[in-house]
């Protein structure tokens, strides 16, 4: 990993931990002593298409013995985040247009000191992981939370003029204009010609679909709708990271979360995949392949970004997931899934790769 | 004869009533018919045209678009699904087409409960009293949209069953009415 940076994080996270640790402890708050969200590759998460700030995500325990997650920033856009996310919260349990309500944990918390904005959630104890669970769960589990998110959508203009000062909205044209920075990103990062015009391709094809993928929007979509913002307790999928909700295609957190699948359980995308098929309208099948096929090239893009803050083996491994998804994405763009073999090859290459810290921050995320 | 369909709900709204007014639309076997539909990019049925009124702007634009495109279509027997983006242009299209054959589907059970006001009642009873019939669709949307193909799950045959009997009366019921 590139020093500088990964230096720089270490340091953030020590000198915020030593100047928190007194203002939680004032409000009854404590930390635990293993902080697996400040190791490994967290120093590289930068969001690419929605504000996303430096900020710390901590495990602790209430005066009352309970645990919880602590969220807290100092940095500007942190703030902004933590705040984004608490304004989300508090309208979607206001919108009057949606046929389902969400389940969040609940805010304990949420206070200002010392430049600090802080949030403080109840954490979820499941006895297994989203992916630990059997696939029929993890269908079951999935297909709900994707039709609640869809049962959000905006048809008014008062619905706009509700949900438009706090959630983020995106249309076609939003869309178009996202992968067309892409593609500037990837240029600048001087990224493999192949990649790029890969990358340029599709966003041709998004410009010639832009009524497909308008005839979605308008709907509550979670931009990182993927297990590790997933908790399960008592028959309840209570999902995690609410600043990633906005209202855009839907099929975006359902892309996002195929993608996903592709790497970690391929099964699940198939029965996912079969199920629109099965289900819903042509023209819906036709969106989920284009958000996919825009995801991807998001992930890419995403890689291809950290490749200059990453040296060693993470360099190697991100040169090598940029070359993975760029795989996926040839695959998507014939509505076709990626071999196997070659899953199960990035996978033992990704494992090899990974540092011993980034290993420790794996283990029950998903 | 010459039939429009106008709703509030269509897909891609996600909706049990948007459901049904598809598959309606589908299933409803009359030529010509027309369906007028809320909202800009509706899902296609293939042999139906459709029509969408854009919703965004002041609502009384939209009761114009909608008296515009139902003075285009000119439909002999208008099927109004409930609502009242629906209620209101369907009511005053009736009053200045005293002919028409309506036919009302309370098909949205949560809108006929979501607004308390005193002119919307008032609408809605007058739109039902000029109805030649109103149908109130089953309290349980199980009773007629059709199960989904679940990896894990059966079908339950004998509910294919029931839903098929529920629809070939519902659909004769309202072809009965339709001039």
């Amino acid at each position: 990993m590139s020093a500088d940076t990964h230096t720089t994080w270490q340091a953030y996270v020590a000198a915020e931990l030593a100047t928190l640790q007194p203002i939680l402890a004032q409000r009854g708050y404590t930390l635990t002593a293993d902080q697996p969200h400040t190791k490994g590759e967290r120093f590289l998460m930068q969001n690419i298409t929605t504000t996303s700030g430096v900020k710390l995500i901590l495990f602790g325990n209430s005066s009352d013995g309970q645990s919880v997650v602590i969220k807290a920033s100092r940095d500007f856009t942190g703030t902004q985040e933590l705040r984004h996310e608490q304004k989300c919260r508090d309208l979607l349990q206001q919108i009057d247009f949606s046929y389902s309500n969400f389940d969040a944990p609940r805010e304990l918390d949420y206070w200002s000191a010392a430049g600090y904005t802080i949030a403080v959630q109840e954490y979820i104890e499941q006895t297994s992981s989203f992916l630990e669970r059997p696939i029929k769960q993890q269908f079951t589990f999935a297909l709900q939370a994707l039709k609640t998110q869809e049962s959000a959508r905006i048809t008014t203009n008062s619905h706009l003029r509700k949900v438009a000062p706090v959630f983020g909205i995106r249309t076609s044209a939003d869309y178009l204009r996202l992968i067309g920075a892409f593609v500037i990103s990837l240029q600048n990062n001087q990224a493999d010609p192949l990649v790029i015009k890969t990358v340029q391709q599709i966003a041709k094809r998004l410009g010639s679909h832009q009524k497909r993928i308008q005839q979605y929007c308008g709907f509550l979509t979670h931009t990182d709708f993927v297990p590790h913002n997933f908790r399960i307790a008592s028959d309840t999928m209570y999902l995690l990271d609410w600043s990633s909700l906005e209202f855009g295609n839907k099929h975006e957190s359902w892309a996002r979360f195929l993608n996903f699948m592709t790497l970690y359980n391929p099964a699940l995308e198939t029965l996912l995949i079969e199920y629109v098929e099965h289900n819903r309208a042509p023209e819906e099948r036709e969106s989920l392949q284009l958000m996919r096929l825009y995801r991807l090239c998001e992930l890419i893009t995403y890689y291809s970004n950290t490749l200059h803050k990453s040296e060693g083996d993470l360099l190697q491994l991100n040169v090598a997931r940029v070359r993975f998804w760029h795989d996926v994405l040839l695959a998507e763009i014939n509505n076709e899934r990626i071999s196997r073999t070659l899953v199960s090859e990035y996978k033992n290459l990704r494992d090899q790769l990974r540092s011993q810290s980034e290993m420790e921050r794996q283990v029950n995320l998903h | 004869m010459n039939v429009a369909m106008l709703t509030p709900l269509f897909p891609p709204d996600t909706s049990d009533s948007a459901a049904y007014v598809k598959l309606l639309a589908a299933r409803l076997d009359i030529t010509p018919i027309t369906v007028i539909a809320y909202g800009l990019l509706p899902e296609v049925v293939p042999g139906v045209p459709m029509v969408s009124i854009d919703k965004s702007g002041w609502k009384i634009m939209t009761v114009v678009r909608c008296l515009h495109t139902l003075q285009k279509i000119k439909p002999t027997t208008l099927l109004v699904h409930n609502g009242q983006s629906t209620d209101v242009p369907a009511l005053l299209y009736k009053m200045i087409n005293t002919r028409l054959q309506l036919v009302y589907i309370q098909s949205d059970l949560a809108a006929t409960t979501r607004t308390n006001r005193f002119w919307y009642r008032w609408v809605n009873q007058e739109i039902k009293r000029r109805a030649v019939i109103t149908i109130t669709l089953p309290a349980d949307s199980d009773r007629y949209l059709p199960q989904e193909i679940l990896p894990f799950a059966t079908i339950d045959n004998d509910r294919t069953v029931q839903q098929d009997t529920w629809w070939q009366s519902h659909l004769t019921q309202i072809k009965s009415y339709v001039r």
